[in-house]
């Protein structure tokens, strides 16, 4: 890596399955992951015309493989990326993390790029669909091309590996964080403070994370970077990155972690930060109640699971702490917005009852400070039949026809809901995901 | 010939008026509504009972309790910027400032507003007092009065280790400069291997003794090295509990899962542990965050005590028994603190 790009990495190269190679045969003799019993039992699946199951089993060992990768980055590290503070650190990576976000972090991480992650996301969807089909789709049947697709992007992005890791660069950097103190002069600050956004989010995370879980000299190396890199990125910080060190600061100060707080605290300071304190943990109990919607919306049978965590959010009141409105919303409209394959009906009552008690002022806020950095809504916007849903839901808010956002791109995206152009919609996500993720 | 009069007054505000230099609060009134401040709360009552208020005075509440992570803040009132008007704050605020609440006091150009605010609501969070100490000096504007012991008042401000008043007439030679509560929190945490689940002890011990010390007549700690049995002819007068009372495992719980029950369990451990400093006797903790034994009586043997601690009160004599046993390895630790409010841990700076 060079030093004068501390913050880029590439995704690592997939395993290369040609198109020539088309078989089940010929596909899962490249799955080094897997065992020769295992891969006779996989092509005997695929020959008889199992698909389903040959499916769900091959997802279940990639899913295995890329949490067990996961877990070797430790446990708070993940829950900073993730911004999940009900992740305890004492739980298991298997036990916590949804499979979307098992690929989504991975696709941060550059273990793949985001071609594969894509491919990645529509074969959760299809194995998810297939595993518990709506009662519309009770008769129908995985087709074999669409087994053969997830078979193949499976075994190029996880099982083909014989040892998967994250991005070489990446690992260098974070380790590099951890180890060493950054010179305050030194041109990578500069161009850390001008990176993409994502970079600077995810620096920001693994500094975060660092504060919470490291002890000796790395916490002390933490807290000096933090205190030498927050002051350089923190006026390009949208408000939901913003909170997260608000809320490290009350975690470790509620943990009694002195040095941590104290280190946290220094670095609010410069910055004039403490705004973005929260009072209390109140926050985190909608925080919780938001991201137990967002997992189950990810995960199987959603639709039957999501009618439940969204009451319990709607319950919390109408009074939502601003550190935790961004969660708030993006699970709500999750909800609203649903997936490819259809919404959770049940779930709709309470999350309209939530978006009808959002204020002008604060969908203003939501566009101008959380949509440009929502890359989990965003993504969901680059799907047409999502993208359609969300103008119907964006058209339905009254409160929503004076919001006038300040930044281009989501004036254009709000505008486009408004008019019920879908495809604008995708365009506008798509562009605005590219730029949180790569500056342009 | 008319009786001479002396009152501290005049070195008192002298001493107060240079903290408030050094904390950047400079301000007359201030001055002279802390030295009201500090005699009030030497020893408050209200109807009879003693109280035991922390007063947060600060110019810029809203920052300030952010960083000290105090919520729910209320206001009770306000007033010109006098002494009396702070007086009136303690008044109607020290009956509220208990069990987990604190008087606040913003300074306005003016006036002073007051009220009640709600401290961090777990016992392993950082308190106020260690939180202001931890802060940088000059970014913020706050100091904390409250009653550090019978008849002795401690102010500290932010970065500032500020004035510990005696208003006992104690010799100031006599009162030793260390943190000695500290100590005893550092001990009781010592050999715990996972560093946050230390972290997080140590605080605990900070703020739960400092909090039962503060509304104490005076106690001794002894704290024996983890996995090391003490001697049974030792301990022979004292209450040994069947199983020691692990709350450094409590601390673990709480830190991993806080739900209410775990609080609530934590809580009571805590109010156990109270009741046990204010029994008579030594009470027995060990170094990875366990409460072993209380109610304990030492056998001095008064041949080995210096001529100053062979006159001194029985709480002395017990502990300089103690010290004893400390320098044979039996304890690791000892601490004292006297009825008119000096601590004194034993060795000194182990630490350091």
């Amino acid at each position: 890596m060079s030093s004068a790009h501390p913050v880029r990495w590439e995704p690592r190269e997939v395993v290369d399955v040609p198109a020539t190679v088309a078989t089940p045969v010929a596909i899962t003799s490249l799955a080094r992951q897997l065992n020769q019993r295992e891969r006779d039992q996989l092509v005997q699946a695929f020959n008889a015309g199992l698909y389903e199951m040959g499916t769900t089993f091959v997802w279940s060992r990639t899913m295995a493989g890329l949490k067990n990768l996961l877990a070797g980055l430790g446990i708070e590290f993940i829950a900073e990326m993730l911004d999940r503070s009900d992740i305890r650190s004492d739980a298991e990576v298997y036990e916590v993390l949804t499979d979307y976000e098992a690929v989504r972090l991975a696709e941060e991480l550059g273990m793949y790029g985001s071609t594969q992650a894509l491919r990645l996301r529509q074969t959760l969807e299809v194995v998810a669909h297939f595993a518990n089909p709506p009662d519309d789709a009770d008769e129908d049947e995985m087709m074999p091309e669409e087994a053969l697709r997830a078979l193949r992007t499976c075994v190029q992005t996880v099982l083909g590996h014989e040892e998967l890791d994250v991005a070489v660069e990446f690992a260098e950097f974070r380790q590099r964080l951890e180890t060493t103190i950054l010179d305050d002069a030194a041109p990578e600050i500069e161009e850390l403070a001008t990176s993409a956004y994502f970079f600077r989010r995810t620096v920001l995370r693994i500094l975060l994370a660092g504060c919470k879980s490291a002890s000796g000299a790395q916490l002390e190396n933490t807290l000096a970077n933090l205190n030498t890199l927050l002051p350089r990125i923190w006026p390009g910080l949208k408000d939901p990155d913003r909170y997260s060190v608000g809320r490290a600061y009350s975690e470790v100060h509620a943990e009694g972690q002195s040095s941590a707080a104290s280190g946290l605290r220094s670095a609010l300071l410069k910055v004039k930060g403490f705004d973005y304190v929260p009072e209390s943990l109140r926050s985190r109990t909608f925080l919780e109640a938001a991201t137990k919607v967002q997992s189950v919306h990810f995960e199987w049978n959603n639709f039957y699971n999501e009618p439940a965590p969204t009451r319990a959010l709607v319950s919390l009141g109408t009074s939502i702490p601003i550190s935790a409105f961004h969660r708030c919303m993006t699970a709500v409209l999750l909800v609203r917005i649903g997936n490819p394959y259809g919404v959770s009906s049940a779930a709709q009552p309470y999350a309209d009852q939530m978006l009808r008690d959002v204020t002008a002022d604060r969908w203003k806020y939501f566009f101008d400070d959380c949509l440009p950095v929502d890359d989990v809504l965003l993504g969901e916007l680059r799907n047409e039949t999502v993208a359609g849903r969300w103008c119907t839901v964006i058209g339905e808010q009254g409160r929503i026809s004076g919001v006038d956002p300040s930044s281009k791109q989501s004036r254009a995206l709000l505008k486009a809901s408004v008019d019920g152009d879908s495809a604008s919609v995708q365009d506008r996500a798509k562009r605005m995901l590219r730029m949180m993720r790569t500056g342009h | 010939m008319p009786a001479t009069v002396v009152t501290f007054r005049s070195e008192l505000k002298s001493k107060i008026a240079d903290f408030l230099a050094d904390s950047h609060m400079s301000c007359v009134q201030t001055e002279e509504s802390l030295v009201a401040l500090v005699v009030a709360l030497a020893d408050h009552r209200e109807e009879g009972i003693a109280l035991f208020p922390q007063v947060l005075i600060c110019d810029d509440l809203d920052v300030v309790l952010r960083n000290v992570q105090g919520s729910n803040r209320i206001t009770i009132g306000s007033g010109s910027r006098t002494a009396e008007t702070v007086l009136h704050a303690l008044k109607k605020c020290a009956p509220l400032a208990n069990s987990g609440w604190a008087i606040w006091v913003e300074r306005g150009t003016d006036h002073f507003d007051f009220g009640v605010f709600r401290e961090p609501p777990t016992p392993t969070a950082l308190d106020l007092r260690t939180t202001l100490l931890d802060t940088a000096p000059g970014q913020l504007h706050a100091l904390l009065a409250a009653q550090y012991a019978p008849g002795t008042v401690e102010l500290i401000s932010v970065g500032n280790s500020g004035l510990r008043i005696y208003l006992s007439g104690v010799r100031p030679e006599l009162v030793p400069p260390e943190d000695a509560q500290g100590q005893v929190a550092k001990w009781f945490a010592e050999d715990i291997e996972d560093g946050h689940l230390r972290g997080a002890c140590t605080s605990f011990a900070t703020t739960v003794l400092h909090d039962l010390l503060r509304k104490g007549h005076g106690t001794l700690i002894a704290v024996a090295p983890s996995g090391r049995r003490l001697p049974a002819r030792i301990l022979s007068d004292a209450v040994v509990l069947p199983e020691p009372a692990d709350l450094s495992a409590l601390v673990d719980v709480h830190s991993n899962a806080p739900s209410s029950l775990a609080l609530a369990e934590l809580l009571a451990y805590v109010s156990l542990l109270g009741g046990m400093l204010s029994s008579d006797g030594i009470t027995v903790l060990d170094s990875c965050g366990r409460v072993l034994a209380f109610n304990w009586f030492i056998r001095t043997d008064t041949k080995s005590l210096t001529p100053r601690e062979q006159v001194g009160g029985a709480r002395h004599r017990a502990f300089a028994a103690l010290k004893v046993l400390v320098d044979k390895g039996t304890l690791l630790g000892a601490f004292i603190r006297s009825s008119n409010g000096t601590d004194r841990a034993y060795p000194e700076n182990a630490n350091e």
